[in-house]
């Protein structure tokens, strides 16, 4: 009796639908990653307010963010973009519908939010909004 | 000859667990440094603008004026609420949720209209204070339930 031999099959599983999957989501957490990051710049810290809300789609405003370095002083931002402070009430202007989503780090001293608020006021905007987080991080 | 068609039948498959491996890590970077960055919360507040002229008659409450030492303690209407170390304000909250409980009695038995009876809430905080002191106000004054804020220069 000859030897028996069973038929050469191929049982490795097709992983082309696995790959295509895994390349989508890395493209969705590629677009969602770029698309948190460019709208203003990251700050060391907000002030903390528990009863804040997120909004989860907000609608377009100026965003003005405010640091402060031990050199260079106070230093101002419109989105991502470096400002004077001088600058801020003409950012306000280009778009006088849009409210101001104001981001300041918390040990700024009141005068100088103040003079940054009167900025925005020469601007013609009167609705500001103050971006905190709930929780200290 | 046989050997060489032999060779020749044989197919060159690519081995693909490697770059399945590489593709995982990439999504897990990217899902992981997506996760990191914490909400940014909102509270609003309205800048003090042109007065509005709403009638010679109308009645409105008066506004409760709250103000930030540079210490952040905080006065509502001349009195000593708290010391500003506990960020949560418990005094102040508690006044202000009276107040706003006051203020919805007055509306709802007609001793003010809906449109001006709504409690009106301004800040005034020294210079020297720092931001989170008002942000604590403004918070407090959320939690309460209080609609419009404003600020005192």
């Amino acid at each position: 009796m000859s030897k028996y031999k069973p038929p050469e099959s191929n049982d490795s599983p097709d992983l082309t639908p696995m790959i295509d999957v895994v390349f989508l989501l890395i493209v969705f957490f590629m677009v969602v990653a770029q698309r948190m990051s460019e709208q203003y710049i990251a700050l060391d810290s907000l002030a903390i307010a528990a009863n804040a809300q997120v909004s989860e789609q907000p609608p377009p405003r100026t965003i003005i963010s405010v640091s402060e370095d031990p050199i260079n002083g106070y230093q101002y931002y419109w989105g991502e973009q470096q400002i004077d402070e001088s600058a801020i009430t003409d950012a306000v202007k280009r778009h006088p519908d849009w409210s101001v989503l104001l981001r300041v780090t918390p040990e700024i001293t009141q005068a100088t939010v103040d003079d940054i608020l009167q900025l925005i006021a020469a601007g013609g905007q009167s609705k500001v909004i103050f971006a905190v987080f709930e929780v200290a991080q | 000859m046989e050997t060489l068609k032999k060779i020749l039948a044989d197919e060159d498959e690519v081995d693909l667990t490697p770059m399945i491996d590489v593709t995982f890590l990439l999504l897990i970077y990217f899902m992981v440094t997506t996760m990191l960055k914490q909400p940014e919360a909102e509270l609003s507040s309205s800048l003090p603008g042109k007065a509005q002229n709403s009638g010679e008659n109308v009645k409105k409450p008066d506004p409760v004026k709250i103000k930030v030492q540079d210490d952040g303690s905080v006065f509502l209407n001349g009195s000593f609420m708290d010391d500003g170390l506990d960020f949560t304000l418990p005094e102040t909250s508690k006044n202000l949720a009276v107040q706003v409980q006051e203020a919805n009695k007055n509306i709802a038995n007609g001793t003010f209209s809906e449109k001006d009876g709504k409690l009106v809430v301004m800040i005034s905080a020294t210079g020297l204070s720092i931001h989170q002191h008002r942000i604590s106000v403004m918070n407090a004054c959320a939690g309460a339930g209080v609609e419009k804020i404003s600020f005192e220069f």
